[in-house]
C-alpha cells in the first residue's frame, strides 16, 4: 500500500534539505536508588549541620510525630527534597518500599494516606482510636479544632517563613493556607471594605489572635494536668502527636510573645521534652544522594 | 453610657454575625440596661477593624473575648463560667473553638454562599441600611472574604441559577431542563447539598448527644456559661426560616433539643419584647468622607458620641502640661543660642556687610559724578 503513492520528486528533493539527526541519548550521573527502608520527606530541620531529626515545619513535624508514636522506628528522613517535587505541592510525603515490586520503586503517598499506611504496618486502632472513651473522642475533635484554629493561626501570624528572593522569583508558589482562611471572621480587606478603594489585603487584628492564643495555651495546661498523655489516654494518640508539633514549633519560635505563653507553662514543656525523646528515637538520617 | 456596635439584623435574627449575637446575649444577661446598641453594615469604624466592638468612655474592647472581660467590670453579675471547674473550663474554651469553626462555616455558608438566601435575604438587609455609593459594592465584598475560609471547608458553593431563571421566559425554563447538561449541573447541586447537610449533621449529632436532655452544657439554667451563649448563637443563626432553608428544616426535625436549649436562652435574655436595649442609630456611613479608606487610629476614626464633660479635668491637666513642655522647650533654645554668644557676631557681620553695601554704592555715584564732570 505504501508503494502505491510515492512522493513527487520536487517535495523529496525539498525534504532531503532538512536531514532527521539522532542522537545518543545522554548519560547522566544521577540514579535513583531502589527504597529499601520507609522514607519520609519533610521540610528541612532548624539546624542541618547537627540534625536534630525533628522538621521545622508544623505539619511535617505532625506526621513525624505521628508515625513515631504510633511504635515504628528504623524510619529514614530527608530533606534534600523542594516542595515542588511533592504530591500537590505539599510536604510531607512518604516514599514506602512495595513489597513485590522487582525495581525498587517504592510507591508515594501523600500525607493523608500516611494514616493508611502505619494501619497497614502496625494493625488498626479501633473504633475509639485509643482514647478513653466516645466522650474524650469527641472532646479530642475539639481540642484539634483548637490547635489547628487558634494556635495556627497565631504562629502564622507572629512566626511567618522568611521571604527570600528565590521565593519571590521561582515560578511555582507554594499553596499554603493564607491567614484570611483561619480567622473566624475573616478579616476586612487593608483598603476598607466601604471604600471606593479595590480591596486588597487583610486587616488582622494581631491583638485578638494573640488573647485567643493566650486562652487556648493555658487551657491546653490545664487540661494536660500531669497526665502521661493528654485526655487521660493509656496510649500515645493522633492528638498527642499534633499537641507535640505545635509545642515543639512554639518553644523553637523567634516570636517572644508566643514562646513565653508556653514556657510559663512547666507542664508543657516538661511533657514536650519528654515526647522528643520518643520522637527522635524513630527515624534516622540518610545522606544527600 | 456604652454603645455596642454589632452587625447588621437580618430578617428576624438580631445580626448577621454569630460573635455579635454573642456578645449581645453576654451583655444583656450581666449588665442590661448600661449599653445602648447599635447596628452597623460596615465594620470600618472599629478600630480593630471587626464588629463587635464596645466603646466605654474613651477606650475601645473588640471581639467577643475582650468585650467579655469588659463587661465582667462593667456589670456586677458574676459569669456563669465562675460556676465551673478548671477543667471544664478549658473543656468549654477547646468546644467554643470547635463550635465557631464548624459552625461558624455553616453559618457563613448559609447567609452568603448559597445564592437565594444571599440575594433575597442578606444582601436586601444591608442595602437597606448603606449610603447610595457602597450599597452596590459592599455586600458582594463581604461575600468574597467569607470565600478563602468556606473554600478552604470545601463549602463554597455558590447557586446563583436563580437569577437566570427569575429573568427567564417559561420556554426558556422548560428547554433548559431538558438539556443533559443541565441534568449533569442539577446532579452536582444535589451532591453539594447533600455533602454540606452530611457535615452539618456530624457536628449537630455530637453537640445534641452530649446535651442530652440537660438546660445547658455547663453552668447552670439562669446563669449559663460563655460557651452555652455561643452556641445559642449560632443556632438561632441557623434556624431562621430563609429562602433555602435545608439546615433548618434538618435542625428542627431531627435535633429539637438544640433549638429548645437556643431558645430558651434567648428567652432568659430578653424576656419580651421591650426588653430590647435602646437603639442608637449609626451616622457613621453617611458622609462622603466614609468612601475612603481608614487607616488612622486616632479618636475621630471611632465613632463619634455626644460629647461627654466626666474627663475635662485629666484633659486641663494633660493640656497643661503639653503647654508647659512647649514654653520649657522655647526658654531652652533661646537661652542656649545666647549663652553661645554667636548672636552678637552675626548682628556684628550684618552690620558691616549692610556698611560695606552702601560705601559701594556711593563710590559707584562718585564715579558717575565724576564722569558727568569730565564730560562736561
Amino acid at each position: 500500500m505504501a508503494s502505491v503513492f510515492t512522493l513527487p520528486k520536487p517535495l523529496h528533493h525539498l525534504f532531503s534539505l532538512f536531514p532527521l539527526h539522532t542522537y545518543p541519548p545522554v548519560p547522566t550521573t544521577l540514579k535513583a536508588n531502589a527504597v529499601t527502608s520507609p522514607t519520609l520527606w519533610v521540610h528541612p530541620p532548624r539546624n542541618t549541620e547537627e540534625p536534630d531529626l525533628l522538621s521545622s515545619d508544623v505539619e511535617c513535624l505532625k506526621w513525624q510525630a505521628y508515625i513515631a508514636l504510633r511504635g515504628l522506628s528504623g524510619i529514614t528522613l530527608r530533606w534534600d527534597i523542594s516542595p515542588d517535587g511533592a504530591i500537590e505541592g505539599r510536604l510531607p510525603n512518604l516514599h514506602a518500599p512495595l513489597p513485590g515490586s522487582e525495581d525498587g520503586g517504592g510507591q508515594l503517598l501523600p500525607a493523608a494516606s500516611i494514616a493508611d499506611w502505619v494501619d497497614g504496618q502496625v494493625g488498626e486502632l479501633g473504633p475509639l482510636e485509643g482514647y478513653v472513651d466516645e466522650a474524650a473522642k469527641d472532646e479530642s475533635r475539639a481540642w484539634v479544632s483548637l490547635l489547628e484554629g487558634n494556635v495556627h493561626a497565631a504562629l502564622v501570624l507572629f512566626h511567618p517563613k522568611p521571604v527570600t528572593l528565590l521565593s519571590v522569583i521561582a515560578p511555582f508558589q507554594p499553596v499554603a493556607p493564607t491567614i484570611e482562611s483561619m480567622l473566624s471572621p475573616p478579616p476586612p480587606p487593608l483598603t476598607g471594605l466601604s471604600s471606593i478603594l479595590p480591596a486588597y489585603g487583610s486587616r488582622v487584628d494581631r491583638t485578638i489572635v494573640l488573647e485567643r492564643y493566650k486562652e487556648a495555651i493555658s487551657s491546653l495546661s490545664e487540661r494536660l494536668g500531669t497526665d502521661r498523655w493528654f485526655l487521660g489516654s493509656s496510649v500515645p494518640t493522633a492528638l498527642d502527636a499534633l499537641l507535640f508539633a505545635y509545642l515543639h514549633c512554639l518553644l523553637h519560635c523567634k516570636d517572644n510573645a508566643l514562646r513565653f505563653e508556653v514556657t510559663r507553662r512547666v507542664n508543657l514543656v516538661a511533657w514536650e521534652r519528654r515526647v522528643q525523646s520518643d520522637v527522635r528515637a524513630a527515624f534516622r538520617h540518610t545522606k544527600a544522594q | 453610657m456604652s454603645s455596642l456596635y454589632i452587625w447588621q439584623k437580618v430578617d428576624s435574627a438580631l445580626s448577621l454575625d454569630p460573635s455579635s449575637l454573642a456578645a449581645l446575649l453576654y451583655l444583656q444577661l450581666h449588665c442590661s440596661g448600661k449599653y445602648s446598641l447599635v447596628h452597623c453594615a460596615s465594620p470600618d469604624h472599629s478600630p480593630s477593624g471587626q464588629l463587635p466592638c464596645l466603646t466605654y468612655g474613651m477606650h475601645t474592647a473588640s471581639g467577643l473575648l475582650a468585650i467579655i472581660k469588659v463587661a465582667d467590670q462593667l456589670g456586677g453579675i458574676s459569669s456563669g463560667n465562675a460556676l465551673l471547674t478548671a477543667q471544664e473550663r478549658a473543656q468549654s474554651v477547646a468546644r467554643t473553638a470547635q463550635v465557631e469553626a464548624a459552625l461558624g462555616d455553616l453559618v457563613a455558608y448559609t447567609y452568603f454562599a448559597v445564592g437565594p438566601n444571599f440575594h433575597r435575604a442578606t444582601q436586601p438587609a444591608l442595602a437597606s441600611v448603606l449610603p447610595v455609593p457602597q450599597r452596590y459594592y459592599v455586600p458582594a465584598r463581604l461575600r468574597k472574604t467569607h470565600q478563602p475560609r468556606l473554600e478552604a471547608a470545601g463549602i463554597w458553593h455558590i447557586h446563583d441559577q436563580h437569577l437566570q431563571d427569575d429573568r427567564a421566559s417559561p420556554f426558556e425554563k422548560l428547554a433548559r431542563k431538558k438539556d443533559a447538561k443541565e441534568k449533569k449541573e442539577n446532579a452536582k447541586r444535589v451532591f453539594e447539598k447533600e455533602q454540606v447537610l452530611s457535615k452539618a449533621s456530624a457536628i449537630f449529632s455530637t453537640c445534641s448527644s452530649s446535651l442530652g436532655n440537660r438546660p445547658v452544657f455547663y453552668g447552670s439554667h439562669d446563669n449559663p456559661s460563655t460557651f452555652d451563649l455561643v452556641f445559642a448563637a449560632h443556632i438561632h443563626l441557623l434556624s431562621q426560616e430563609l429562602p433555602d432553608p435545608s439546615i433548618a428544616h434538618l435542625l428542627k426535625e431531627a435535633y429539637p433539643n438544640l433549638i429548645a436549649h437556643s431558645e430558651s436562652l434567648f428567652t432568659l435574655a430578653f424576656p419580651d419584647a421591650a426588653s430590647l436595649p435602646p437603639l442608637a442609630s449609626s451616622n457613621l456611613t453617611r458622609n462622603i468622607l466614609s468612601l475612603l479608606p481608614r487607616w488612622s487610629f486616632s479618636s475621630s476614626s471611632r465613632p463619634r458620641e455626644e460629647t461627654t464633660d466626666t474627663n475635662t479635668d485629666e484633659e486641663a491637666r494633660f493640656a497643661r502640661w503639653r503647654w508647659a513642655f512647649y514654653g520649657g522647650a522655647f526658654v531652652v533654645t533661646t537661652s542656649y543660642i545666647w549663652m553661645l554668644g554667636l548672636v552678637p557676631i552675626y548682628l556684628q557681620a550684618l552690620a558691616r556687610l549692610a556698611e560695606a553695601n552702601r560705601e559701594e554704592v556711593e563710590r559707584d555715584e562718585d564715579e558717575d559724578d565724576e564722569e558727568d564732570d569730565d564730560e562736561e
